[in-house]
């Protein structure tokens, strides 16, 4: 991993100032409300609102995720409250329906307000991959660590993309440190439980994270799925299906459960909300 | 009667047919019948509407019923569910029995004018939308969970559509979602392993903690496949 610079003993105290002001391990505390904060063993979560420069990011993301024991990681950044309610988890935790996911997406108006800014820091095993998009619909993406992205891996031939990930955690004190993780996952073969349970056992086996989960779709189509945002803010949604060629649609589930158990499921998305 | 909703509706035995004998307490042979059923408002049928609960159920009421069943005529689930990684009977309990300030579930009513305008960031939640409550509910929904909170709001659908036995189930299933902090495909994987079999809603996990065909007896023990 590249860390950012150190400051060395035969600088200048002006020049340490300043270079610890630039190394930004933590970012400051008059700027970003931290919204959602959680770490688990292997996985950390932190979710932020408010304005962030991208060299303030990586400094942040660098020290939230650069951890060897971290594996699954996601450092978020959300450039106003307003790009959050559209680009993070939905409003609800169950029973999202291709109608609710409709009424936030109908909502959303580019051409007036502008595009979501968003950055984020992705760390799947060892790799962390930086990107963003600003206010202006320019889209970067940038590896900080690793050889390739941690996002797309290719399984049984079939190539992976994991598009966005939703963290959570049981209620209570004792489960402070039970963190979970769902992942949403784009491929270009078939959403099966085959394929599903193939791919959640690459995951496992990447990140060694004990409670993983993956929502498998051959589209992005992920409306019904509460963690997923309404506007996923890293590609234009090319059509907006009707709600009857949503329901025509397959995914798989598969969620890890140790000590060796993947459970799956594959399933259309239900009528009733 | 719905005994947690007095003014609510009436049920009225149109027929009954046997179905079963088994043995009660004592030995003595007795028959099952199963009967069908038909409601009532003020002494106005309703006709052919089934699963009507009641429209004025107290929400904290029945969640508190639904910890008593947990521990009675639902054991089987309770049983089930302490075997789920993270699961702590005595902070569920703590969500269906308390009152907020102590640990309990709010329930919000969005029949209630006041709550169903309000927004949704109002409640504390991860999400500020300042869209209302009442939007949750455009399609139907019975009840939601707001994450990051303790908060599940209630659909008009809860009031008009579901059994009183039910309404009951589906305080431990938005409960579940708190307790657990999982979604619907999070459920479903984790209860298939108590026998769950997915289905295409998620009112699937409501009917299957209720486990009876009618969604109304308790007789089936809870937490299997009607």
């Amino acid at each position: 991993m590249q860390e950012p610079l150190r400051p060395v003993g035969s600088v200048t105290g002006r020049i340490i100032i300043v270079v610890l002001v630039l190394s930004g391990a933590s970012l400051r505390a008059a700027d970003p409300k931290t919204v959602v904060d959680l770490a688990g063993d292997h996985l950390r979560f932190r979710s932020l609102v408010g304005p962030v420069s991208k060299r303030e990011f990586l400094a942040a993301a660098y020290k939230f995720l650069g951890a060897r024991d971290v594996t699954l990681g996601l450092l978020v950044s959300y450039a106003s409250q307003r790009d959050r309610d559209l680009a993070g988890p939905g409003p609800v935790m169950d029973h999202c329906s291709y109608g609710l996911w409709r009424s936030i997406f109908d909502r959303y108006r580019p051409d007036q307000l502008g595009c979501l800014s968003v950055q984020e820091a992705v760390k799947v095993g060892s790799a962390i991959l930086y990107r963003s998009v600003d206010g202006h619909c320019r889209r970067s993406s940038e590896l900080l660590q690793g050889r390739a992205s941690p996002l797309d891996f290719v399984v049984d031939g079939h190539r992976m993309e994991i598009l966005e990930m939703h963290f959570h955690r049981p209620w209570g004190k004792e489960n402070l440190r039970r963190v979970g993780a769902e992942l949403f996952v784009r491929t270009d073969g078939p959403a099966t439980v085959s394929l599903g349970r193939a791919a959640t056992a690459r995951l496992e086996t990447i990140t060694d994270a004990e409670d993983v989960s993956i929502v498998l779709r051959s589209d992005s189509w992920f409306f019904d799925a509460c963690g997923f945002p309404a506007v996923y803010p890293f590609e234009r949604l090319a059509k907006v299906p009707t709600q009857e060629e949503f329901l025509g649609t397959r995914y798989a589930f598969c969620g890890f459960y140790p000590p060796s158990s993947i459970r799956c499921f594959e399933m259309s998305p239900g009528r009733k909300p | 009667m719905n005994f947690n909703d007095a003014s609510g509706l009436d049920q009225s035995f149109v027929s009954c047919s046997w179905d079963a004998a088994e043995l009660d307490d004592e030995g003595n042979v007795v028959s099952i019948y199963t009967c069908s059923l038909a409601f009532w408002q003020s002494g106005r049928p309703l006709g052919p509407v089934q699963n009507k609960g009641g429209l004025h159920t107290n929400l904290a009421k029945a969640a508190k019923t639904a910890w008593q069943y947990l521990n009675s005529v639902w054991q089987n689930c309770l049983n089930a569910f302490e075997q789920i990684k993270g699961f702590n009977a005595t902070t569920f309990q703590n969500l269906l029995t308390n009152t907020p300030a102590n640990g309990g579930i709010t329930w919000l009513d969005d029949t209630d004018p006041s709550v169903a305008n309000s927004s949704i960031g109002s409640y504390g939640g991860t999400n500020t939308s300042t869209n209302p409550i009442s939007s949750l509910f455009q399609t139907g929904a019975d009840a939601v969970t707001l994450p990051g909170t303790t908060d599940v709001a209630i659909g008009p659908s809860y009031f008009t559509n579901e059994t009183q036995t039910q309404q009951i189930a589906i305080a431990i299933h938005e409960a579940l979602h708190v307790a657990l902090g999982q979604d619907d495909n999070g459920l479903y994987s984790t209860l298939s392993q108590f026998g769950f079999t997915q289905g295409s809603n998620s009112g699937q996990i409501t009917d299957w903690i209720v486990g009876t065909s009618d969604h109304m007896s308790t007789r089936g023990g809870g937490c299997k496949n009607p």
